[in-house]
């Protein structure tokens, strides 16, 4: 498994819709889950000034991340394999 | 050794050859006599103790024979061993390469003849000194030794054309146990086509042929038809491709439509042969050509010039000139008769003695190809009455191939009775038709006399394929009346046994050879069938396409465009000149688009505005897909007036047939003319589209609606807007499978928050696009995304990063041949190293960026280059350069009839000329740029570029350091900078440098930060400073 981060451009995103996208990233993670994908939402950043969103995923591939975005309908720029440096 | 003696049946033949061989005669003559008699004792004993019979010596090296495979590679490992331990004195140590085949063979007198014999001998030569080659069917069949193992090597192509073929190494105590790499061609790069038939008896011609080319950048192979030119062509290719890094490309320029001209044809089969691959924007085929061979060390071989050949002359002179590392070898009837070329005629065989041998080629040729055919070695081994029939044709290699395809099933006697019935009879009917064309006539006549009822046919109707085409498109389109259901593919190969046809089994295509298509082509006119059987033809290349739309992704019509693209070119040019309308518009509805995929949109628009004058009587989709495609490509061309009526004539169609899909999408493109033509009403016809998708459910069409939208709104200054249109339809197109189409939003989307001066954003946007690039395999696409990026690198200071992104870019539009990306990014590597102070790279990488420019006809590219390089070359003290590059911009601009522009360069180089002492010729530019004729200017012009600085001075620190906040400014902010030092407004400095005011007030932004200067009129202090300097 490795991370994953995703980048999105979200302006004039109110907090509602982020936090309903947020809610679909987790149902669908699980929805993937449940059908033996690998795939885990971890934790989203959001940047007001700059109206972007950084989230984070585990996975075993970037597709797989891809997939669960569309499925969810949220938006991304771009998709980036990353570190979580969690204490 | 006895013919008798000699084994028949499957045997297994033994080949050697001295590696270096020449170069130790030259040196060490007599001693190597001796060594070369050693070396034939060392090997005649080996291969005598293992059973097995050498058959003749072959230049420095043995044929052998063996009945038993295992007794063969004995001798080839004894035969290594005992040379490897002999002591050769002063000759340096002979290495011996070693190939062994297995196959059925029979002797023939005292030889073997036939492809298994011809196959053994390639698979020595493939090797090198020390290495023994097998076969994989010898290596299957011989036992395992525990002294010696077997290493499979891969798959190769010899040079003799063939199939490819699985080689063995023998790693054994004295063979080379490296396994060096074989001396084959590259699969990849020599692109011949595989030969069915051995190459015989023109061993005098393939030498001489090999070194004019060594010495020539145009070989023509001249001769009449039949001869066997592409035969030796091909040969000359294969022997010659390890001189060529790029490799080898074949074209045949008989494979098109009639009415093509040689540079259509030469883009068609490199388009489709993948060495040139969708290019930007719309270009003329010969630019697509020079794209492609521009700096490629290249051998192109060009079969059949005669077709179009004052064009070949033309396309062949321009190509040489363009393309300085290529070479090229043709075959033409006729000398093309251009400076530099060298031709070299070709003849057909000497007349064949009665007491003639093998050895004669005429002789060996038909001995070859009458066993090939199935004749049986005793029948045609009587010399007498092979060189005869050899006579009989004139000694015409095309003649002798479809004599000896007879042998099967007649006699000698019986073919050369024929034959000479045959001559006769033309003799007394043709007096004043040339000996030779009779000849070929007669031979061809003779041949289709002998087929059967379904052969002709088959022959006959397939004369109409443009070029070779596989057994399913033959099949399709020559059914029918005496081609019964399911007997094609037996026909086929009953043709392709006689030589009529040609089989390329690498291809699985089956062709004629043009001599043969255009016999066939007579035939079927004289039977009254020629249009049915065209129109079959274009009939079976509409249904190809019928099923594709605008949802097909682009690599579904390209992979049909690159089976069947000269077929299909074909079949549209015939609809279209015998009026079969609906048949022409159901090809041009699905064609359009590969032209502008390819960079032909003029091409392409001229095809289509023939199929609209045909007009229509009634609405029908593919007439109105027809006027949108033609709509696109007119916009494709800058003609947006034109674009507009076709987009409106689309609509009205698609309305009155109910389509809304296809009046939305037809709309989008109205929108986009109406804003490149700069007329009101595209936001309204962009937001109609929207509405009809929403309504439609129709995500990719909202989401090219909201890009058309986003358009709009950054053209009209609103980029907030702008972004909200492409952000909305990212969202969109991500939830459908066209990722090229959410790249491009992304791209968009970089390029707005580039431009608003939000780097980091933009680069991720670019990542983006990159990512889905890359997943579609899209080089051209990353190509220009790469070129954004390193302009981002650039704006945030890290010129390193920015030099290895523009030689990414480089590398990604030289791999798909795209001459104003490579230009693109030539020019932003020469803005890099002018901003690094690296003055001889700066102007090299701009002269290559200026020439592709040119190459490509791209002149607001050359325009932008050669300013960009006389500002770089001023400040760096290269003045010659500089002046040149002012005076050549200058004459761009005035023969572009740019007039802003052209003033604004005459004042620049009065300025110039004003300050190096040539007063009089600044009061001369000066009043040209208020009041000159464009002819007065270029005299001018002229004049002025002898007058100016002789030679450069070394060079200078740069003069803007007189600030330190000038070094900080980009070359391309210096050059925006200048023109504000002239007093230019941000319009005129948009014109001038074909950019958009938004782009100019981005830049003037970052030149105000970078310098902290905030007031226009300090900026304007600081500019003529700055050009002064």
């Amino acid at each position: 498994m490795a991370v994953y981060m995703v980048d999105r451009d979200l302006p004039g995103i109110s907090m509602e819709d982020l936090a309903a996208a947020q809610g679909r990233a987790i149902e669908t993670a699980a929805a993937f889950r449940a059908d033996g994908k690998d795939v885990n939402y971890i934790r989203s950043t959001f940047v007001p000034g700059e109206s972007h969103c950084m989230c984070l995923f585990d996975s075993t591939s970037a597709d797989l991340v891809a997939e669960l975005n569309d499925v969810a309908q949220i938006p991304y720029t771009r998709i980036t394999e990353a570190l979580d440096l969690t204490p | 050794m006895a013919g008798s003696a000699l084994p028949r049946g499957t045997v297994t033949l033994l080949f050697t050859d001295i590696e270096g061989s020449t170069r130790r005669w030259e040196v060490h003559g007599e001693a190597m006599a001796a060594c070369v008699a050693r070396h034939d004792q060392l090997l005649d004993s080996a291969i005598a103790e293992a059973g097995g019979c050498v058959v003749k010596g072959t230049g420095d090296g043995r044929m052998a024979v063996f009945a038993n495979a295992d007794h063969a590679l004995t001798a080839a490992v004894e035969g290594q061993r005992a040379l490897g331990v002999e002591d050769w004195g002063e000759v340096p140590a002979l290495r011996v390469r070693m190939g062994l085949h297995t196959g059925w063979c029979e002797p023939l007198g005292a030889d073997y003849f036939g492809p298994v014999v011809n196959r053994a001998a390639r698979i020595a030569d493939a090797g090198h000194g020390g290495q023994v080659l097998l076969s994989a069917a010898t290596a299957a069949i011989v036992r395992p030794r525990s002294d010696l193992d077997l290493v499979e090597r891969g798959s190769f192509r010899l040079k003799d054309l063939a199939e490819p073929i699985e080689l063995v190494q023998l790693v054994a105590p004295g063979t080379e146990a490296e396994l060096l790499p074989l001396r084959t061609l590259d699969l990849a790069a020599v692109d011949l086509p595989v030969q069915r038939t051995t190459f015989l008896g023109r061993t005098d011609e393939l030498a001489r042929a090999v070194r004019a080319l060594e010495s020539n950048r145009l070989l023509t192979l001249v001769g009449p038809g039949g001869v066997g030119k592409t035969r030796l062509a091909v040969q000359v290719a294969a022997e010659a491709a390890s001189d060529f890094d790029d490799g080898v490309r074949f074209v045949d320029l008989t494979a098109g439509a009639a009415a093509d001209g040689a540079a259509v044809r030469l883009a068609d089969q490199l388009l489709v042969g993948g060495l040139v691959d969708r290019p930007a924007a719309a270009r003329e085929p010969l630019e697509l050509v020079l794209g492609a061979f521009a700096s490629r060390e290249l051998l192109l071989v060009l079969d059949n010039c005669e077709h179009v050949v004052e064009d070949a002359a033309t396309v062949v002179d321009r190509i040489l000139d363009a393309c300085p590392r290529l070479r090229i070898l043709a075959t033409s009837r006729e000398a093309l008769r251009i400076p530099g070329e060298q031709a070299m005629p070709l003849a057909p065989f000497a007349p064949a003695e009665a007491a003639e041998s093998v050895e004669h080629p005429a002789v060996g040729l038909f001995i070859d190809r009458a066993m090939a055919a199935g004749g049986s070695t005793d029948a045609i081994a009587d010399i007498v009455r092979v060189a005869r029939i050899c006579n009989l044709v004139d000694g015409l290699p095309l003649g002798i191939e479809l004599a000896a395809a007879h042998t099967g099933h007649l006699s000698l006697d019986e073919v050369a009775e024929m034959l000479d019935r045959q001559s006769r009879s033309l003799v007394a009917r043709d007096r004043f038709v040339a000996d030779r064309h009779r000849t070929l006539t007669g031979l061809l006549d003779w041949s289709y006399e002998l087929l059967g009822a379904e052969e002709q046919a088959v022959l006959t109707r397939a004369s109409v394929f443009a070029g070779p085409v596989g057994l399913d498109a033959i099949e399709a389109v020559c059914g029918g009346g005496p081609v019964g259901p399911g007997e094609t593919f037996a026909t086929v190969a009953a043709l392709v046994d006689k030589s009529l046809l040609v089989h390329d089994p690498q291809a699985g295509a089956y062709g004629m050879i043009n001599v043969v298509r255009t016999y066939a082509q007579q035939r079927l006119v004289e039977l009254g069938e020629s249009a049915r059987w065209c129109r079959a033809h274009a009939e079976w290349g509409a249904r190809l396409l019928d099923d594709l739309d605008r949802d097909t992704e682009h690599e579904e019509l390209w992979e049909r465009m690159r089976r069947h693209g000269v077929e299909l070119h074909a079949a549209l040019l015939w609809s279209i000149e015998n009026h079969q309308r609906e048949t022409a518009w159901r090809l041009a509805a699905a064609m359009w688009r590969w032209f502008e995929m390819t960079g032909r949109a003029r091409e392409g628009r001229d095809l289509l505005t023939r199929v609209i004058d045909l007009g229509a009587t009634e609405p029908d989709i593919s007439w109105g897909r027809t006027l949108d495609g033609a709509a696109n490509l007119a916009m494709a061309t800058g003609d947006t007036s034109e674009a507009q009526d076709l987009h409106r004539q689309a609509i009205a169609v698609f309305s009155e047939l109910g389509d809304r899909a296809s009046t939305a999408w037809a709309r989008i493109g109205l929108a986009m003319s109406l804003l490149l033509g700069g007329q009101p009403g595209a936001a309204d016809e962009a937001a109609t589209a929207l509405d009809a998708f929403a309504a439609l459910d129709d995500r990719r069409g909202l989401g090219h609606a909201s890009v058309s939208l986003g358009v709009v709104a950054a053209r009209s200054g609103d980029p907030a807007a702008a972004e909200q249109h492409y952000l909305r339809a990212l969202a969109t197109l991500r939830l459908t499978p066209h990722r090229r189409d959410t790249a491009s939003v992304l791209s968009n989307l970089g390029n707005l928050a580039q431009d608003r001066g939000e780097m980091l954003r933009a680069m991720r946007f670019f990542d983006g696009a990159m990512q889905l690039y890359q997943q579609i395999g899209d080089r051209r696409g990353a190509g220009l995304i790469l070129n954004n990026m390193c302009l981002v690198a650039q704006a945030r200071g890290d010129n390193a990063r920015a030099v290895g992104l523009a030689t990414q870019a480089l590398a990604a539009f030289s791999e798909v041949g795209d001459l104003e990306g490579c230009s693109a990014a030539h020019h932003n590597l020469a803005n890099l190293a002018a901003e690094r102070g690296d003055r001889a790279e700066a102007v090299a990488e701009y002269r290559e960026a200026i020439e592709g420019f040119r190459a490509a006809r791209d002149p607001r590219g050359v325009v932008m280059g050669l300013g960009n390089l006389a500002a770089v070359a001023w400040r760096l003290g290269a003045h010659a350069v500089a002046w040149q590059a002012e005076i050549d911009r200058a004459q761009v601009l005035v023969r572009l009839g740019l007039e802003t522009g052209t003033r604004s360069a005459l004042a620049s180089l009065a300025s110039r000329a004003g300050r190096i002492g040539l007063d009089e010729l600044a009061t001369r530019l000066s009043t040209a740029a208020d009041t000159g004729l464009v002819s007065e200017i270029e005299s001018l012009l002229a004049e002025a570029r002898l007058m100016g600085p002789e030679a450069d001075a070394e060079p200078d620190e740069p003069a803007a350091g007189s600030d330190p906040r000038a070094g900080d400014l980009t070359a391309r902010e210096r050059e925006l900078l200048v023109l504000v030092g002239q007093g230019q407004n941000n319009a005129e400095i948009a014109a001038e440098l074909f950019i958009s005011r938004r782009t100019v007030d981005a830049h003037l932004s970052h030149i105000r930060r970078k310098l902290g200067i905030t007031d226009r009129a300090k900026l304007v202090v600081f500019a003529r400073d700055l050009d002064g300097a």
